[in-house]
């Protein structure tokens, strides 16, 4: 019994000492990676911050002139502000300043009789679809 | 005349084979406990998931023990049997017995709730529920506020106090061990735990703790009240931060890598774990992710709650040991409560009461009953007062430190 109770006591100090010492020691971890990742996170806004401030105006000028070959390029049945929703949608996907938007053509209209139905079309996709 | 006989003497077998004449007492008064977790179960709705299988488990077993009961295999020496079936194909393993290489003949199935239960025995279904659990468990609000993991330690001191409890009313330390983690309040974590130092208390000890993690909303509120002041469960806490999408990924890769290289015996469990919660936070793996929170989730619990039940024989549980257990459980679950919220009361001071204290007892796991908790008797002081995401980090910081205690007593008592 006596012996027993000496594990008692051991098993309650082990116990409690290593449950908060490895617990003590996930705070300072995360703690620490917290910082770490909060500080790279805002260096990254910070740099994306001054990129566009430093734009000057001659570059805004040559996006004006590119926006415009754009549109000037397709055959001008697409309204600018298509043109503008696609150029944003594509930003939202790939990043903003990621890729640009250089020209929007309209795709070739597909004889009614060889295009899928859209039930079709999910059945592929999902059948189709990477492990 | 003759047929008369023969019939009576049919009837009197059948009825000498049933379970009126073969079962003994105890299993009925099991059979009536099992009604009563039923109850509780389907009327009461306590833990249904869990309580439902364990009770039907509980009923099975007493009703037909034989559900339980293991094959039986005769070994036949390869001499004399090769002489008995001359010219026969063999197809049954080989075992040395004696120095004899005989056949190992199955001569009789098991049933079915024997081979689930060799999941519980060997350790498979809980750290599969802790897969699930990770995949459904957000560690936001413990990364924003790392420090609940204090609270979360403190929890756990109950577990250690109804060890020393255990010891003193006559319990073996490797059953004293197994007791005391009920008052994790994890059902997962007390199975395993009890699986590998007390297999023969696994019954009484996964029905006391998952009754208690039912109980948690009438256990719980006495306690929190009668150590805090009205003021002290009145106290408003700031919003949390919001945590970005790459501390979220990091965190379970850390704290398994950390928790493992410590202690070991508790990687299995927080392996698990974060492995769940890493495929819910990456994002890349939403089906497997979808399939560990439900389906697989979902079949576990069945045969972790029918397997843990049908080790509840009537032999095994009514005896003078489960009533130490279910009292030494209550006591290890109200210890764990008031060591969170006494920790809660010290954070409070320490931080010029930007802590509510109530969140302390969330620090026993039971997610997320015990942060529901926090937040309604938080709320009754306080209308205005929403404490449930502050409650939920020492919440899954119990999770994680129940998991931890649990490898210091595996560890030491093994």
């Amino acid at each position: 019994m006596l012996d027993n109770l000496k594990l008692s006591l051991i098993i309650l100090l082990t116990g409690i000492v290593v449950v908060f010492a490895v617990l003590v020691l996930l705070i300072i971890i995360i703690k620490l990676y917290s910082m770490a990742v909060s500080s790279a996170q805002s260096s990254i806004e910070q740099k994306k911050v001054e990129k566009t401030a430093q734009k000057t105006d001659t570059e805004e000028i040559v996006e004006k002139a590119e926006t415009a070959k754009a549109e000037e390029s397709d055959d001008g049945s697409i309204p600018g502000e298509i043109i503008a929703a696609i150029a944003a949608a594509v930003e939202v996907i790939f990043g903003e300043g990621a890729v640009k938007v250089s020209s929007v053509k309209r795709a070739k209209p597909v004889r009614t009789s060889k295009r899928r139905s859209a039930w079709k079309a999910a059945g592929i996709a999902e059948n189709t679809r990477a492990f | 005349m003759e047929f008369l006989t023969q019939f009576l003497e049919s009837i009197a077998g059948i009825f000498q084979s049933s379970g009126f004449a073969s079962l003994p007492w105890q299993n009925y008064i099991m059979i009536l406990v099992s009604f009563v977790l039923i109850y509780l179960a389907v009327k009461k709705q306590y833990e249904p998931l869990v309580l439902l299988p364990i009770a039907v488990g509980m009923l099975l077993v007493n009703l037909y023990p034989a559900i339980a009961m293991g094959g039986q295999t005769q070994y036949i020496p390869v001499e004399q049997y090769q002489a008995m079936h001359p010219g026969e194909t063999v197809k049954y393993a080989q075992a040395l017995v004696d120095g004899v290489m005989c056949y190992a003949v199955p001569e009789k199935v098991g049933g079915l709730l024997y081979y689930l239960y060799l999941g519980v025995k060997h350790g498979i279904y809980p750290p599969l529920i802790f897969l699930g659990i990770g995949a459904m468990t957000d560690f936001g609000p413990l990364i924003s506020n790392p420090k609940s993991f204090i609270l979360g330690a403190a929890a756990q001191i109950g577990i250690f106090i109804t060890f020393i409890g255990a010891i003193l009313l006559g319990f073996a330390p490797n059953e004293a061990g197994a007791i005391g983690i009920i008052g994790g309040a994890d059902g997962p974590t007390a199975i395993y735990v009890t699986s590998i130092l007390a297999s023969d208390l696994l019954g009484p000890i996964a029905v006391a703790a998952y009754s208690y993690m039912a109980l948690v909303p009438i256990i719980q509120p006495p306690i929190m009240k009668l150590l805090t002041t009205k003021e002290e469960r009145s106290i408003k806490m700031v919003q949390l931060r919001q945590v970005s999408k790459l501390e979220k990924i990091l965190f379970p890769i850390i704290v398994t890598v950390v928790v493992s290289l410590l202690l070991p015996d508790a990687a299995t469990l927080i392996g698990m774990l974060m492995f769940g919660n890493l495929m819910r936070e990456s994002g890349v793996v939403e089906r497997i992710s979808k399939t560990a929170q439900n389906e697989l989730m979902n079949i576990i619990t069945i045969f972790l709650g029918l397997s843990v039940g049908s080790t509840a024989t009537g032999k095994v549980f009514l005896s003078p040991k489960t009533i130490g257990i279910i009292a030494l459980g209550l006591f290890a679950f109200m210890m764990g409560t008031a060591s969170g919220v006494i920790f809660g009361k010290i954070m409070c001071k320490a931080t010029g009461g930007k802590v509510n204290p109530l969140i302390g007892s969330a620090g026993v796991s039971a997610v997320p009953m015990a942060a529901r908790v926090s937040q309604k008797v938080g709320q009754e002081e306080n209308p205005s007062n929403f404490l449930l995401m502050h409650a939920m980090g020492p919440n899954v910081a119990g999770v994680v430190g129940s998991a931890v205690a649990a490898g210091v007593l595996i560890s030491i008592l093994k």
